[in-house]
């Protein structure tokens, strides 16, 4: 089931499906929101906004509005818990390959390398 | 000396940067201003193995190069700055990048860009026992041999890795010269005629100077042109290309990692910062509990300050009494022990409280908790214009204005940063501390308790939660003096709570002790001799006269019976009344006599409007003229018995005290805080603004408090 981050409630978890247009998309992004990547809200602040979420192993606080932003699939085979046997340290294995976020995927013949690794 | 190597420190906010910062270079630490932007730098000097100094340069904490916040920025310049000037930069200086291990995924985002901009980079894993006893275990030399560049593991809380880290600083660091690409078309395309330009390959940085042309520093502007026009040869969804490039970024981060970190064990610590979430974060207990931490807070700065307090008042007592009796009789002795002598014991008798103030907030802010707050506040923040971000600066407005109208810089959205800055000198800050320290015990009985709470304790916390309110009150309505179409965000991390190193508390009292100090006295110094000078020199031959009225009364002896001494105390007044003080506050007081202020309090208010604290120094100015000793302490004495020649009653009456503190909790008198909002908003309009809405609430609210209980 497709829905939004801001939908979900307390220790539900999810993979990010992707994020929509919106100009918090890319500090979303470097804040370690990425296609792929398991994500859990923890708790919602009492006054019901913001909300708290595990993502790449830290706690981040969102607003709902930010919260919405950001598209995510709820399926029951996703482990409520990171540190589960079956949850893997590395994103996409949840999700399709191809993201609606990235440019056309690299082809063989992309130029090296941008990162120097 | 000069300095032989530049470091900057860089790194993801609460990555314990601050730590390392104050492990390397210890006491030797200073806070100047950024050449060219006008923003404090904290900066220091560390000792090297094998003898000279290296400059330790302290940035904000980012992660991600690309800026969205005015903080972001300062960093950003900062290190394309560096870029552009190369060459010649990069033998002596070295970017120390701080990454907590037990987050380091997101860390490694920005390690890879600063790598990519080619800068000699050294990667620090910090915390490194947390990271062990997470059960977390990285494989260092494939780490270094993945980023190209040394690791080093420290612990900045033992000390543990800082000699490894400086050897590693004394080598010449690689540099690389990557050229780079773009995967979409037409950023490739633009990028590569901006290099061309240079005759060189794209590199990373092109990108980055594409991306953010208008954040470039003032230092680069034909650049910033260059990069301006390129630009607009084809519209580029910029938002879009950096979410992509850091997609793929992080991607690549993944790949190796999974070679580099294991992660067997659960995560103890997790799981205790978890539990302690669920006491602090709960819905009702939450907000009891920050509201019980802020009480005790003010409780505690009361009654411990107390015996320190008194050990510095018989201290300037003694220094008062001692160059009485060394120094040479004539005016310029009884300016120094009257005018600045007495000035400044009033003031610095108040270090005590602003320590203990300042220590605390220190220790909410270092164990995680700070973050809390904004996360328990974003939502009524919001609802009054305001952003959970502003929390922390507001609440260190509580310590001082200056400081936290500069914290204001990790707010994104310029009105919530604009309301968040104008409201903020409504907090009490430390400087009023003195002012209602005094008037509260002229007031109010001392060691009075209501049940187990000190009286004068309660009252004070009642002036910082009047601030409080107030200021949120005056957001609620300032918020419609501006207008902004900018998107609002909160996006905050939560850290795990730990237990606060207390040097880094430490450090940071002293530094802003020194700051209120230093700030606080050379005003002080000033004022003190300007006020002593025009209180003891007047218009006309009238002071003279009474001057010769008053030493013939001190030849007769009139200290020694109870009827000379109140015919020398009210020839004092006179002679104070016929000084250019007094005819100062003379002229002023029709204008202040409905809040239930005499000439005298005006004088005061004359003063203390460059700085608040200057109240105390001036009262004590004045109560000790003609006087040969003075001793703080006595300051009390002298205005509780002031009595008012017209009516017989005493001037400090409880309804004046309260008008006077209502007075001091609204009015900005503060020449450093205009001048901060001055500069952070660039505009004049802005500090006039908070000038006068302030000025208006202080009148307005000291005239109520006074008709309203006299």
């Amino acid at each position: 089931m497709t829905t939004r981050l801001s939908e979900l409630k307390p220790g539900q978890a999810a993979v990010i499906r992707r994020l929509g247009t919106h100009p918090l998309s890319a500090k979303l992004t470097e804040m370690g929101c990425l296609p792929g990547e398991w994500i859990r809200v923890i708790r919602i602040a009492p006054p019901g906004d913001p909300m708290s979420i595990e993502i790449l192993g830290y706690q981040l606080a969102l607003r709902r509005m930010e919260a919405e932003v950001i598209e995510v699939d709820v399926r029951p085979d996703i482990p409520q818990h990171p540190k589960d046997p079956q949850h893997p340290h590395h994103p996409k294995e949840f999700s399709e390959p191809s993201s609606s976020m990235s440019e056309p995927p690299l082809s063989n013949d992309t130029p090296k390398e941008p990162i120097a690794l | 000396m000069k300095d032989t190597l530049r470091v900057w420190l860089a790194g993801n906010p609460n990555s314990g940067k601050s730590s390392l910062f104050n492990r390397l270079t210890g006491l030797h630490q200073k806070v100047g201003n950024y050449p060219g932007v006008t923003v404090e730098q904290y900066s220091g000097r560390m000792p090297m193995p094998g003898g000279g100094t290296a400059e330790v340069v302290d940035l904000p904490g980012i992660y991600s190069l690309f800026p969205e916040t005015e903080d972001e920025q300062v960093a950003f310049q900062l290190l394309m700055e560096q870029v552009r000037a190369s060459s010649a930069f990069s033998a002596a200086t070295r970017v120390v990048v701080v990454a907590d291990a037990s987050s380091l995924r997101r860390n490694l985002l920005l390690i890879t860009q600063l790598s990519d901009l080619n800068l000699p980079c050294v990667l620090v894993l910090n915390k490194s026992d947390m990271a062990d006893s997470a059960g977390i275990h990285i494989d260092v030399p494939a780490l270094s041999a993945a980023l190209g560049m040394p690791v080093v593991t420290t612990n900045a809380r033992s000390g543990e890795g800082i000699d490894e880290l400086k050897q590693t600083l004394l080598q010449a660091l690689p540099v690389h010269r990557y050229p780079w690409f773009s995967d979409n078309p037409e950023v490739q395309r633009q990028i590569s005629l901006l290099a061309q330009g240079e005759g060189r390959p794209a590199e990373y940085r092109d990108f980055v100077s594409l991306m953010c042309h208008e954040r470039l520093p003032d230092s680069c502007t034909s650049w910033a042109e260059l990069c301006r026009t390129q630009a607009q040869t084809a519209p580029l969804d910029r938002g879009k290309i950096r979410a992509a490039e850091t997609v793929r970024r992080y991607e690549r981060i993944a790949g190796f990692m999974k070679h580099i970190r294991r992660d067997p064990g659960t995560v103890n610590r997790k799981a205790s910062s978890a539990r302690i979430d669920r006491c602090l974060l709960h819905p009702v207990g939450g907000y009891a509990i920050l509201f019980a931490l802020l009480f005790l807070m003010f409780q505690a700065i009361f009654s411990w300050a107390t015996l320190p307090m008194e050990l510095i008042e018989s201290l300037f007592g003694y220094v008062g009494g001692l160059a009485t009796d060394l120094l040479p009789e004539g005016w310029f002795s009884r300016m120094l022990i009257d005018g600045l002598l007495a000035g400044l014991g009033g003031v610095l008798v108040f270090i005590p409280q602003i320590s203990l103030l300042f220590f605390f907030l220190g220790i909410l802010e270092e164990s995680g908790y700070m973050s809390r707050v904004s996360f328990l506040t974003d939502r009524l923040m919001r609802s009054v214009g305001l952003n959970g971000r502003s929390v922390m600066p507001l609440i260190g407005g509580f310590a001082c204005a200056v400081p936290s109208i500069m914290a204001t810089r990790s707010i994104n959205n310029r009105k919530e940063r604009l309301l968040t800055i104008l409201v903020l000198p409504l907090m009490s800050c430390s400087a009023r501390l003195p002012v209602y320290t005094l008037l509260i015990s002229i007031c109010l009985p001392e060691n009075q308790w209501l049940g187990v709470f000190n009286v004068q304790g309660l009252v004070l916390m009642g002036l910082y939660v009047l601030g409080l309110l107030t200021a949120i009150g005056a957001a609620l309505v300032l918020r419609w003096l501006i207008k902004t179409r900018e998107t609002s965000f909160f996006m905050l991390e939560m850290p795990l709570y730990q237990w606060p190193v207390w040097r880094n508390v430490a450090h940071m009292v002293g530094q802003r002790l020194q700051g209120f100090v230093m700030k606080a006295g050379k005003v002080i110094v000033v004022i003190s001799i300007v006020l002593w000078v025009l209180s003891n020199f007047g218009p006309g031959k009238r002071m003279e006269s009474l001057q010769a009225e008053l030493d013939a009364q001190t030849v007769l002896g009139a200290s020694s019976s109870p009827d000379g001494m109140v015919r020398k105390a009210i020839l004092e007044q006179k002679l104070l009344a016929a000084s250019w003080a007094g005819h100062a506050g003379k002229f002023l007081e029709p204008a202040i006599a409905p809040l239930g202020f005499d000439w005298k309090i005006g004088i005061a208010l004359l003063t203390s409007f460059a700085a608040r604290e200057v109240f105390v120094g001036t009262m004590a100015t004045m109560y000790s003229l003609g006087t040969e000793d003075f001793q703080v302490s006595e300051l009390r004495g002298r205005m509780l018995s002031e009595v008012n020649p017209a009516t017989g009653k005493p001037v400090y009456s409880t309804a004046t005290c309260f008008s006077l503190l209502v007075f001091y909790a609204f009015a900005l008198q503060c020449m450093s805080t205009l001048a901060v909002t001055r500069r952070e908003t660039k505009s004049w309009l802005w500090p006039a603004v908070q000038f006068f809405y302030m000025g208006a609430l202080a009148y307005i609210g000291s005239l109520l408090v006074y008709s309203g209980l006299s």
